[in-house]
């Protein structure tokens, strides 16, 4: 206290790069007020009163029902039948033996690793053709936006009628091409494919968004100085922009791999898991047994599985995260 | 790139970016021509897909949702549950940006000793990332333990700790591209820090904080999951709605009157979508890229 009150004008300490920094991923402590001794004084109280409301209130609704998740998933309970049991890891092993869990899973992991390749695929096509300007750019950045922020339920049963059998439009424009009529929501394979097509439709323009913006974070000087050593266009692509691209890709890999994951909307309006349980994903497992059988402590233990799963590929996340904003900042 | 300029190459960028555009908004496009049909223009054998050329548009599915003309009943039941998502998703939103906008003051202009503003962060990004279906569980049962399903409030409750950590993220940058010298000479003057966030940081953060609104109340008018575990009669909102429709429909589900319906869902983040355009990358990455 002492120390502060000798330097009693104000100072303000820029961490990195001032006030116009770029905003980067773990560039925090960008400014640092700091006050006379008095100010300070009251301001140790204060700034508590400004982190507080957030952190308990992500306490109360994230952290204690996560607790109680956890201590869910070594017990046993139905309610309405009987109190909660511990029963230890059994719950965990009887996950082994479920047929219907491990089909889940396979879904999951099937959707997951289909729409995020060819999300990223034409993601990385629409972010190219989107550098090139053309006519009507901001036009087509708008609308390209449209079904990232959109309501996924009522596009999921805009895509319901797109599929329906006799009357939809797509099988009509494949008639016109001259494929016959497919079954897109009544059979297994189909059902998947089709939960695919709706979600790179959702989702690859995000991506591409996303890449757009790496790619004009991008130095133009390297473009010009590839030109000038004789580079064409493919060369260009393939040496320059694709590896420049690398991390960026990769972080949004892993974070459309969380996203995927967590997809159930679009499932449950569109297919609702059948036929059967053929398109099942875990995440509606997990609802279907949970708000249907009641089954409270072996889908707590599922959903244990999930957040760890869910943990791991968050970590490499935030690793890739990590790589990107030092790109960020080493190029400002 | 240079290379663009070329004509041949502007053409072929111009007609792949059409045929996605088209792609993109097709489907939206589709079900809002489909609310203005009749069911025999819905189930004709070849689809119809331009009003007044194809088919006579007509207003009688709208009619059913605002209540004039013969299935006033029916409509009604839709303004109440309409209502319920738009209480929930402004008082979802409102909390959130409290909260956001708080949080993410504290973390531009603070430093955190013993939780380190990066720990902070880190609790309120990976907030974000649990999947919802692993919440909805001990959340119903522990909001039926304390009587609080089928309850609008709750509702806007876990909407504002879902959006709030996002809007943490967005805000803080925010917060932090406002010069400090404004609200330092304010604290000289004898404002007090609350008051100097109150009156000078909010004010100044505003634009920031429209958007930020905006993309909660977006998110919290589209959530369905927790909706439709914690709602049961008297807090349904459109979502659980509409997808309620869909699945339970035996003799075939009625497009053209769920389609007004799904029009109604899709405007209001379709207005949302235009006014927010640029900031969706960025709100989206938490900032990641500009």
């Amino acid at each position: 206290m002492s120390k502060l009150s000798q330097s009693p004008v104000k100072t303000v300490n820029h961490a990195k790069g001032g006030p116009n920094a770029p905003s980067t991923f773990l560039g925090l402590f960008k400014l640092k007020l700091n006050s006379t001794a008095q100010e300070l004084g009251r301001k140790q109280f204060v700034k508590l009163y400004f982190i507080l409301p957030c952190i308990l209130f992500s306490f109360i609704m994230g952290t204690f029902p996560l607790i109680f998740m956890v201590y869910l998933a070594f017990n046993s309970w139905q309610p309405g039948s009987g109190g909660i049991t511990w029963v230890g890891f059994r719950n965990f092993e009887n996950m082994l033996h479920d047929l219907r869990f491990l089909e889940a899973l396979f879904h999951t992991v099937l959707i997951v690793v289909a729409a995020v390749m060819v999300e990223l695929v034409l993601g990385t096509i629409v972010a190219l053709f989107l550098q090139m300007r053309t006519w009507g750019d901001r036009w087509f950045r708008t609308i390209i936006v449209l079904p990232i922020l959109l309501t996924p339920i009522a596009l999921a049963y805009s895509w319901r009628m797109m599929f329906d059998y006799s009357h939809g439009p797509v099988n009509y424009f494949l008639g016109l091409a001259g494929v016959a009529p497919l079954q897109w929501l009544g059979n297994a394979r189909m059902g998947m494919v089709s939960i695919v097509l709706v979600d790179v439709w959702q989702w690859t323009p995000f991506v591409a968004l996303f890449l757009l913006a790496a790619l004009e974070s991008q130095d133009v000087e390297l473009y010009d100085a590839a030109r000038v050593d004789g580079a064409n266009l493919t060369d260009m692509y393939r040496l320059i922009v694709l590896p420049l691209l690398g991390p960026f890709l990769f972080a949004m890999a892993m974070l459309r791999s969380i996203d995927t994951i967590k997809l159930f909307d679009t499932i449950y309006v569109l297919t609702g898991g059948g036929p059967g349980n053929s398109t099942e994903s875990i995440t509606l497992y997990n609802y279907v047994a949970n708000f249907r059988t009641f089954n409270m402590g072996y889908m707590s233990a599922i959903s244990v599985v999930l957040v760890i799963i869910v943990t791991i590929i968050f970590s490499f996340f935030m690793r890739g995260m990590s790589r990107v904003s030092q790109i960020a900042t080493e190029e400002m | 790139m240079k290379e663009g300029k070329k004509p041949s190459v502007k053409l072929v960028v111009f007609l792949g970016l059409l045929l996605w555009a088209i792609f993109c908004f097709f489907p939206i496009y589709w079900t809002i021509i489909t609310s203005f049909k009749t069911p025999s223009e819905v189930y004709s054998s070849t689809p119809l897909f331009f009003p007044f050329i194809d088919f006579q548009p007509t207003l009688a599915s709208w009619m059913k949702i605002f209540g004039t003309g013969s299935n006033a009943a029916a409509g009604g039941n839709f303004l109440f549950i309409a209502r319920n998502s738009l209480i929930a998703a402004s008082g979802g939103a409102v909390g959130a940006v409290l909260l956001g906008a708080s949080g993410a003051y504290a973390l531009a202009r603070f430093r955190y000793q013993k939780m380190s503003n990066q720990n902070i962060s880190f609790m309120m990004i990976s907030q974000r990332m649990l999947p919802p279906i692993a919440l909805a569980t001990p959340y119903f049962v522990l909001l039926s333990k304390l009587g609080m399903v089928d309850n609008l409030f709750t509702l806007m409750l876990v909407y504002a700790a879902m959006n709030a950590p996002l809007l943490v993220w967005m805000l803080k940058d925010f917060f932090a591209g406002i010069p400090v010298e404004i609200e330092e000479s304010a604290l000289i003057d004898g404002c007090s820090p609350m008051s100097v966030f109150w009156r000078i940081a909010l004010p100044l953060a505003l634009p920031g904080i429209v958007v930020a609104f905006l993309f909660a109340f977006c998110f919290s008018w589209s959530e369905f999951l927790f909706a439709l575990t914690l709602t049961l009669g008297n807090a349904t909102t459109l979502p659980v709605q509409i997808a309620g429709n869909v699945s339970t429909s035996t003799t075939g589900t009625a497009y053209w009157d769920l389609s007004a319906q799904a029009v109604v869902v899709l405007f209001v983040p379709l207005l949302i979508a235009i006014l927010v355009n640029r900031n969706i990358v960025s709100g989206l990455t938490l900032g990641a890229v500009k």
